[in-house]
């Protein structure tokens, strides 16, 4: 997994990713989920380490919204009703009317799973793709010099601002003023005062920044600069992609006549 | 020559450094938004987007690239604590256009972003903010609980309280800033934010106004309390650096 070209990366989790949205039948979405599971572990990341345990329950609870969302809010009938009722009306005009059925079920589960194939692809790319890697692999692939700085500024900006929000809450907090313990309007003025001083700071960083790259003589339209790193792209990468854009298409075609993809395969050896 | 030339300055490395460190700085407040105040049962939406306080400002003081700082950290967001995963890059048009409509009413308006520029009765005028805020939220319900009387009711208090803030305080920016930075700003990300995870089957079409309404009050506290006065205070000082983006890009 770790010879794959990041941009044959990005490639596997944004095509799967609409895959997983198109897909008609939930049964292919659930191979698709195991699939991811597949990627991840080929990656050797310890997913199951105390760190991406907290990640992926975190996940799964927030998952749980979609699931109630789909299981209260839609009104799918089906062949079984299991429950139904009015829980507000308001002037005949605005209800809100639960019903659930064997449908609404289905549709809840169908699209909790594919939220969570999806969750785990994102795992995947951010498992697999080290910023590093992500801007080395643009670059190889052309992307403008520009481009590539600036994503690596911003992930080098991520950490930065995490780093100073807490020096600035400390610095605060040395000088007494309370966080934790206060009334709201107390806690509103002490955010202001930490984002002010986070804004300041960021213009502080964006001219040292600027004029850093601007005295190195890095310009902003360079085509024959050339870099360090090179990661080629290579013919088992062109293949992947090809298959995954295949793999699209019939997905497409699938969810219009509304079959499914395993079943199809099945169909091709019977 | 005695009479001094206007110099076009062209998008530089400073507008490109600072779009990067502005997302790394509102996706990290994007993020913590999200897992402070959720709201359910919309993933990535939060109740208090502190976020959604530094995009207005940005987009006044960084021009266009304030407003793609605010789209690609709700990218970042949408990647790290979203389900949404592809879907963020349409999804994150919402945070885009939470920067755009001020930006676009400043620019064609052309009035100065400096709002606290010349600031008169500035605690009456936040006390009729406070309530315009109030008095919008009850808004958002009468329109999602389909009430005519009581929304035309509150239409009119607001348009009273609009004019009541000219009044104390006669300057075109802070009524621009109110109408588009405020209210403009937090219904147009929060019509765009709900309908797209609905359109890509991630909840349902009848708790579009759940969502709505509670991305709307959201934004609408955040960019009244905390946007304003960074607004206030900071713009005359950015204003003077080079940073600052007079137009749409440079």
């Amino acid at each position: 997994m770790t010879r794959l070209h990041p941009v044959t990366k990005l490639a596997l989790v944004f095509i799967l990713s609409i895959i997983s949205l198109i897909l008609p039948n939930i049964l292919d979405v659930i191979y698709l989920l195991l699939f991811d599971f597949i990627l991840i572990i080929l990656t050797k990341v310890p997913i199951f380490s105390k760190g991406f345990r907290k990640v992926i329950i975190g996940f799964l609870l927030a998952n749980v919204s979609i699931f109630i969302a789909w299981f209260f809010f839609s009104q799918e009938e089906g062949n079984i009703t299991f429950f139904e009722t009015t829980i507000v009306l308001i002037r005949n005009k605005w209800e809100w009317h639960i019903l659930i059925s064997d449908q609404t079920v289905y549709k809840a589960a169908s699209i909790s799973l594919r939220a969570i194939t999806m969750f785990f692809l994102m795992l995947f790319m951010f498992v697999a793709i080290s910023d590093r890697d992500l801007i080395h692999g643009l670059r190889s692939v052309k992307v403008p010099f520009a481009i590539c700085l600036i994503i690596s500024m911003t992930f080098r900006g991520l950490s930065m601002f995490q780093q100073e929000y807490f020096i600035i809450k400390e610095a605060m907090m040395t000088r007494g003023v309370e966080f934790d313990k206060t009334s709201i309007p107390k806690k509103i003025k002490n955010f202001i005062s930490i984002f002010i001083a986070l804004i300041i700071l960021m213009f502080k960083r964006t001219e040292e920044m600027s004029a850093s790259i601007e005295a190195r003589g890095i310009p902003m339209r360079s085509k024959n600069r050339t870099v360090y790193h090179y990661y080629p792209m290579k013919k088992k990468d062109f293949f992947i992609i090809f298959l995954l854009l295949a793999f699209l298409v019939y997905s497409i075609y699938l969810n219009i006549v509304k079959g499914s993809f395993l079943f199809s395969i099945i169909g091709l050896f019977l | 020559m005695s009479e001094m030339e206007e110099v076009k300055v062209g998008v530089t490395w400073q507008h490109l450094v600072a779009t990067a460190l502005a997302t790394g700085a509102a996706a990290l407040l994007a993020i913590y938004a999200v897992i402070i105040a959720p709201v359910a049962p919309f993933p990535g939406v939060s109740g208090l987007y502190l976020a959604a306080a530094i995009y207005v400002p940005l987009s006044l003081w960084l021009g266009l690239w304030g407003c793609i700082a605010g789209y690609f950290s709700c990218v970042i967001l949408g990647f790290v604590s979203t389900p949404f995963g592809a879907v963020s890059l349409i999804w994150s048009l919402a945070d885009f256009v939470e920067g755009l409509i001020p930006l676009v009413a400043f620019r064609l308006m052309k009035a100065d972003v400096d709002i606290g520029k010349d600031l008169q009765r500035k605690k009456e005028l936040y006390i009729l903010l406070a309530v315009l805020v109030v008095n919008l939220i009850i808004a958002s319900f009468a329109t999602a609980l389909n009430i005519p009387i009581l929304w035309l009711i509150n239409l009119i208090i607001a348009i009273i309280l609009i004019i009541g803030m000219y009044i104390l305080n006669p300057s075109k920016s802070w009524l621009l800033y109110v109408i588009f930075g405020i209210f403009g700003a937090a219904i147009g990300s929060a019509l765009i934010g709900i309908a797209v995870p609905i359109a890509f089957g991630f909840g349902s079409w009848d708790a579009f106004w759940v969502g709505v309404i509670g991305w709307f009050a959201g934004d609408l506290i955040v960019l009244s309390a905390i946007a304003t006065p960074m607004m206030v205070y900071l713009t005359g000082r950015i204003k003077q650096t080079s940073v600052y983006v007079e137009n749409w890009f440079s």
